[in-house]
């Protein structure tokens, strides 16, 4: 059974499989949620908040919701590429999503220890 | 919880999950054992002290250091001259080593503007952007009406602006007949955060920290108070408060277009060289024309 997040607003709302969400920028007072489908979603909330709507709806044990630095939540389970030297982060599904990210050194270096386990 | 706290760009964090959850419990047994260390040691001490060196050594009272609040605003709003001719009067203050300016527009007449705006028209002496612009559809957030015509609807925010005829109310209701009055007499009105209610600041939800400017009422007065540096929405809304605001919207802040013109004619940019517009066609302002 998919596990669904619903971000809402006082006139929107979104809902989202957890697993198709590649990643959620931060815009100022907006976020744009980017699924894997391509689509993407601007909500007038700061990413703050949608961080903490994200963590009041998965189920515990489920950590695939990270957050990196002020501007930038990914799915894990997307990560394709890290190199800390060019700050880059790709994600990708392996077929069609991909979008190249830029994170600090030291937040990718993080990144990586952890997905390496 | 982790979430929704706090993060530098050169950190990661798990949202949710169990990961936080063990290092919180981590932490907890941590404190635990530094608190029965303190305990034991100031059991230790009690116990090996002499006792005349129990007995206080000097009687003198500990006077209290008391916080002494600035002069109210009010004071020096009561000493702008109205007689003078149109100008922006700038003073600067702080509240809580909060570093604000106040703008008060004299012998002006306050209304919107949309589109580019340029400083280079003299007759306007200060113009600050108003309504949120959405990034993914340019659109105005929130209910907006420019001079009669209604441009966006809905309540996104409770905050209000309407002005007709010159004379400006802004205040805090989820519904205000003020916007269908707009409409009928060919006024203006916008939404915003609220500031300050009554007197009262006002608790809002975003948490980043920003540029700050309201639209406000003090003592019967209107100005514009800024805020240069990167404060919390809700720090300065209290900051307001404290200053002696009544009532309070909020404009635009971060980098948002905005400049007043001093006494000699000069453009003072609210965010120093930010002196360029956003290319976007529902950029909109509110501005304090000459009379």
């Amino acid at each position: 059974m998919k596990e669904y997040l619903i971000i809402s607003t006082s006139v929107e709302l979104v809902r989202i499989a957890a697993d198709d969400v590649l990643c959620i920028l931060a815009d100022g007072n907006y976020s744009t949620i980017s699924a894997v489908n391509g689509e993407t979603r601007v909500v007038t909330l700061q990413l703050g908040q949608v961080e903490r709507l994200i963590a009041n709806q998965l189920t515990s044990g489920n950590t695939d919701f990270i957050r990196i630095g002020k501007s930038l939540i990914i799915n894990r389970q997307y990560i394709n590429y890290i190199n800390i030297q060019k700050q880059q982060l790709a994600l990708s599904d392996g077929k069609s999503a991909s979008i190249m990210l830029t994170a600090s050194k030291e937040a990718l270096k993080q990144l990586k220890d952890l997905v390496v386990g | 919880m982790t979430n929704g706290q706090e993060i530098n760009e050169d950190e990661i964090r798990i949202i949710g999950g169990g990961g936080k959850k063990k290092r919180s419990r981590r932490l907890w047994w941590l404190w635990l054992l530094l608190a029965l260390a303190m305990v034991a040691v100031g059991v230790l001490v009690v116990v090996l002290q002499p006792k005349n060196q129990t007995e206080p050594l000097d009687e003198t009272p500990v006077t209290e250091q008391q916080t002494v609040d600035a002069e109210p605003a009010i004071t020096w709003l009561d000493n702008v001259d109205n007689s003078q001719s149109a100008e922006i009067v700038v003073l600067d203050t702080a509240v809580d080593s909060m570093q604000l300016q106040v703008l008060i527009p004299i012998n002006t007449t306050p209304e919107l503007y949309i589109g580019k705006l340029s400083d280079s028209d003299s007759d306007i002496l200060l113009a600050t952007m108003a309504a949120d612009i959405r990034r993914d559809n340019g659109k105005i957030v929130g209910a907006y009406v420019y001079a009669g015509e209604p441009l966006s609807w809905g309540l996104s925010k409770r905050g209000y602006c309407a002005i007709f005829d010159g004379r400006m109310t802004i205040g805090v209701a989820d519904n205000s007949p003020l916007f269908e009055q707009a409409t009928e007499q060919g006024g203006f009105f916008f939404r915003q955060y609220a500031a300050v209610d009554n007197g009262a600041a006002v608790e809002n939800n975003p948490e980043n920290a920003a540029p700050r400017r309201a639209l406000c009422v003090m003592d019967g007065r209107y100005c514009i108070v800024a805020c240069a540096d990167r404060v919390m929405m809700n720090d300065f809304s209290k900051a307001l408060a404290r200053l002696g605001v009544e009532e309070a919207v909020y404009l635009v802040g971060g980098s948002a277009h905005g400049w007043w013109r001093d006494g000699e004619g000069r453009v003072n940019h609210f965010i120093e060289g930010n002196d360029r517009p956003y290319n976007k066609k529902y950029m909109n302002y509110i501005v304090f024309r000459a009379n």
